[in-house]
């Protein structure tokens, strides 16, 4: 909108009235949509975070449920939790501690539902790893070797070779072969820090007599 | 001219240059919004700065939180403050990374969480209950608002729903805990025979040339270390006391100046009831607050019991429970018409209601203590103590202080301070970084001696703090690089050196000459007749085994498991030279039912957990280390 100085006042007026009405309607539009998108982001992000707060607010309760040693409890506010929030980190969280509840109460079944629960909905390498590891042992330990075998034959995030291979270990154990028991432990012990006192003891329980003279 | 200008500027050109100019003011201080650029940083992870300032408290907190803990026991001149400064840094990136991570996977605390956190904090309630002052001047010591610090909560939570998570659903299987207590508990049959070095004494024999050839091969291990003489001065205020003493005068005085410590006042026990009156009470409450305290006075003269009568009605609800008794105490710490009262009693006397602030109380004085304490004469003894304490302290301050200054002023001889405080400059021996008498004992002295200050530009060290009433300021007199010593010095040692390998490498080669021998069949009692060495028949032994040397029993449980009937062999290392060899004839797992062994399988199950809830943690930080952008300035070194 350009006004010539040399208009009238009453012109000018007049001019004014005109270009409102070729573009007023889409000026209005184009602050209504500005501020629509400002308040619409706003409350958006304010949502997803009361849902968050929400989320941590029931997971706290579960844990709290889980400390306390009520487990009925925490298995029904983790179903919820799960439930109500599953996009959530927390619903991974809740699975991952309602396992081991479970796993405690001798339901390896369930356990291992919620471990590939948590394994399927997690976005977090390390997290991911974590509940595979454990699904692997639970299996294990329920005797399930193959799918156990299965799923530490998968690529392991870089830090936690060691604790795959160890399991790997253990798997080939309980298969009955030696031989590739004592080449995993081995290559653990290579990958592991810290104390590896056990995996050493079970590496040395492998010892298979020597051929020097 | 104006108008031109004023016609001019009505352009676009002078528009485009009044929005220019506009910018810096709009955007002038900016920084101070957005924080950036002004802060000296130590680190940042994936650009988020961790500033100077925020490790600097940190570091002070660390420090504070250690000399709470450690108490008498901490010693700062132990500390190596290099590395604590360092271990602080890196549990910093350590906390930043888990925040970030938890960020990123949409962990959150909302405000209820978060206040829930804040009424739990033990150190912000009183007498059980959270208090808002206690709450506000706790959050201040910190040198926080209540917002930041209840920011700062906030992250914690959430650091913390990420150890929870993880660490919380830790889990043991029963077959894991089976396999610890199989492997733990395992027992062994062995039995063995040692190849002494004495065997093959007669067969060892050194040349001067191989003593030579060692000692020219390994210089690095005949080195006599770098050396220094130091003189120093050691200002401890123990030898400050030493050289004090007091005469009659100081002692009056200090006397007079501690009277209290001395001498403690008369005390009295009362006990009272109390009808309570508020502060703006009118007349008509006044008086019927007086009606009843003469009442109560009343049926006490009539023979009712204070006590008894205190119970029911007094109005005072610290005292009522028990009585009325208010215990012993002096005057100066009641109302002031109480006091008086107090004071004009004799022991056992009932006053009439006394009006005091609080409102009309009848009062019995139970007790008097008589002022208790020691005249002068009487405290001689310990007066003289005190003060030479005292003045040994306020003398000790102020010649650390002058210690300090001289050093400084004069960094080339110790002797100006020496002169100014009336004390030797003592002179050390050779003092290696090893060394370990007096005040070389302390990692701060080896420290500053050996630093490029002292050492190469010969120059005072600072004042080092040594204890709380402890200084020192040393420097280097002379000094020794490291130098390799003469052979003629070292020749017995590499001698023994030498005849130790020897001796060794008979002994295994003995030794791996039975093996081979048990390997082909031969048994260990016909071996160990035939050598004339006895076998050790130990029968079952665990792991823990003690009665055995350590090598053999790390040996024994290493060796391969024997078939049905036979015998496996191995052999160990002995720390003298000798030579074992180990026949093992049984390999027996641990029971679980012999779990009670570890301590019962609850014990066993928790450590398990926690075991591997600490490594599935660390492996998670490290995972995140390993992907993140970590800069560490190097200057979390400096003071």
């Amino acid at each position: 909108m350009t006004v010539d100085v040399n208009l009238s006042e009453e012109e000018q007026v007049e001019a004014l009235k005109k270009w409102w009405k070729e573009n007023g309607k889409s000026l209005i539009g184009g602050v209504v949509l500005g501020l629509g998108l400002v308040f619409g982001w706003r409350a958006w992000v304010q949502h997803n975070q009361t849902v968050a707060e929400q989320a941590s607010y029931q997971f706290e309760q579960l844990t709290n449920a889980v400390a306390a040693g009520a487990n009925d409890s925490a298995v029904k506010m983790a179903e919820q939790l799960i439930s109500e929030h599953a996009d959530s980190s927390y619903a991974v969280f809740a699975a991952l501690n309602i396992a081991k509840v479970k796993l405690e109460q001798g339901d390896n079944a369930g356990a291992r539902i919620d471990l590939k629960w948590a394994l399927e909905h997690s976005s977090e390498p390390s997290l991911k790893q974590i509940a595979s590891l454990r699904l692997a042992r639970v299996m294990l330990d329920a005797g399930d070797i193959d799918s156990a075998s299965a799923l530490v034959s998968q690529t392991a995030v870089a830090a936690y070779s060691g604790e795959l291979a160890e399991l790997r270990g253990d798997i080939a154990l309980a298969q009955g072969d030696k031989e590739k028991a004592r080449q995993a432990y081995e290559e653990a012990l290579a990958n592991l820090d810290g104390n590896t006192a056990i995996l050493k003891m079970k590496l040395d329980d492998l010892a298979v007599a020597s051929s020097k003279p | 001219m104006l108008q031109s200008i004023r016609e001019r500027a009505q352009g676009v050109i002078a528009w485009i240059i009044v929005i220019l100019i506009s910018v810096p003011f709009a955007l002038w201080g900016i920084q101070e919004y957005l924080g950036v650029g002004s802060e000296p940083v130590v680190a940042s992870v994936n650009d988020r700065d961790i500033t100077e300032r925020e490790f600097e408290n940190r570091y002070r907190d660390f420090r504070q939180n250690l000399r709470q803990r450690l108490g008498s026991n901490y010693r700062p001149e132990l500390l190596d403050e290099a590395l604590l400064r360092k271990e602080v840094l890196d549990s910093m990136i350590r906390n930043e990374l888990i925040m970030q991570a938890s960020d990123e996977l949409g962990l959150r605390a909302g405000n209820d969480l978060v206040s829930q956190t804040i009424l739990g904090i033990p150190s912000f309630q009183v007498d059980g209950r959270f208090n808002q002052q206690a709450y506000e001047r706790g959050v201040q010591s910190q040198g926080l608002t209540p917002t930041g610090f209840e920011e700062r909560v906030r992250a914690a939570i959430v650091s913390d729903q990420m150890s929870k998570a993880i660490g919380g659903s830790e889990f043991s299987t029963q077959s894991e805990l089976d396999t610890i207590v199989k492997m733990r508990l395992q027992q062994r049959e062995i039995s063995y025979l040692v190849i002494p070095t004495a065997k093959v004494a007669d067969q060892v024999a050194v040349t001067d040339a191989e003593i030579q050839a060692h000692y020219d091969a390994n210089p690095g291990d005949f080195m006599a270390p770098e050396r220094v003489k130091v003189n120093y001065i050691d200002l401890e205020i123990d030898k400050i006391s030493g050289t004090l003493s007091a005469d009659e005068e100081n002692l009056l005085g200090y006397y007079e100046q501690h009277k209290n410590e001395y001498i403690s006042p008369e005390q009295r026990q009362a006990r009272h009831i109390l009808f309570a009156l508020d502060e703006g009470a009118d007349a008509a409450a006044v008086q019927q607050a007086e009606d009843d305290a003469k009442a109560a006075l009343q049926r006490i003269r009539d023979g009712e019991d204070f006590a008894a009568v205190a119970k029911e009605l007094s109005q005072d609800p610290g005292s009522a429970e028990s009585g009325g008794d208010l215990g012993f105490f002096e005057t100066g710490i009641m109302d002031k018409a109480f006091d008086e009262t107090v004071i004009s009693m004799a022991e056992g006397e009932i006053s009439e209601p006394v009006r005091s602030t609080f409102g009309f109380h009848i009062i019995e004085l139970t007790a008097v203590r008589a002022a208790q304490g020691k005249s002068y004469e009487e405290a001689k003894a310990d007066l003289e103590k005190a003060y030479l304490k005292n003045e040994a302290q306020r003398l000790f301050y102020e010649y650390a202080e002058r210690l300090s200054n001289h050093a400084y002023e004069d960094p080339n001889s110790l002797q100006p301070a020496a002169d100014a405080l009336g004390i030797e400059v003592q002179t050390s021996d050779w003092i290696t970084r090893d060394s370990k008498e007096g005040i070389f004992s302390a990692p701060k002295i080896m420290n500053a001696v050996f630093s490029d200050d002292v050492l190469r530009s010969g120059n005072n060290s600072e004042a080092i703090e040594l204890g709380p009433e402890h200084v020192a300021v040393v420097r280097v007199t002379e000094h020794e690089e490291s130098t390799l010593r003469s052979l003629d010095e070292v020749k017995s040692e590499v001698e023994a050196i030498l005849k130790k390998k020897k001796a060794s490498e008979l002994t295994r080669k003995k030794g791996e000459e039975l093996l081979a021998e048990l390997n082909n069949g031969e048994t260990l009692p016909v071996l160990a007749d035939k050598e004339a060495l006895a076998v050790e028949a130990k029968g079952m032994i665990n792991r823990d085994n003690r009665e055995i040397p350590l090598s053999i029993v790390r040996s024994a449980f290493q060796i391969a498991r024997p078939a049905e009937g036979k015998i496996s062999y191995g052999e160990a290392e002995m720390p003298d030279g000798g030579y074992a060899i180990i026949a093992l004839t049984k390999v027996e797992d641990g029971k679980i039912d012999s779990v009670d062994q570890l301590g019962g399988k609850d014990t066993i199950k928790q450590a398990l957990e926690r075991a591997k809830a600490d490594r599935y943690f660390q492996l998670l930080v490290d995972q995140l280390r390993s992907n993140a952008k970590i800069v560490v300035q190097n200057k979390t070194s400096s003071e």
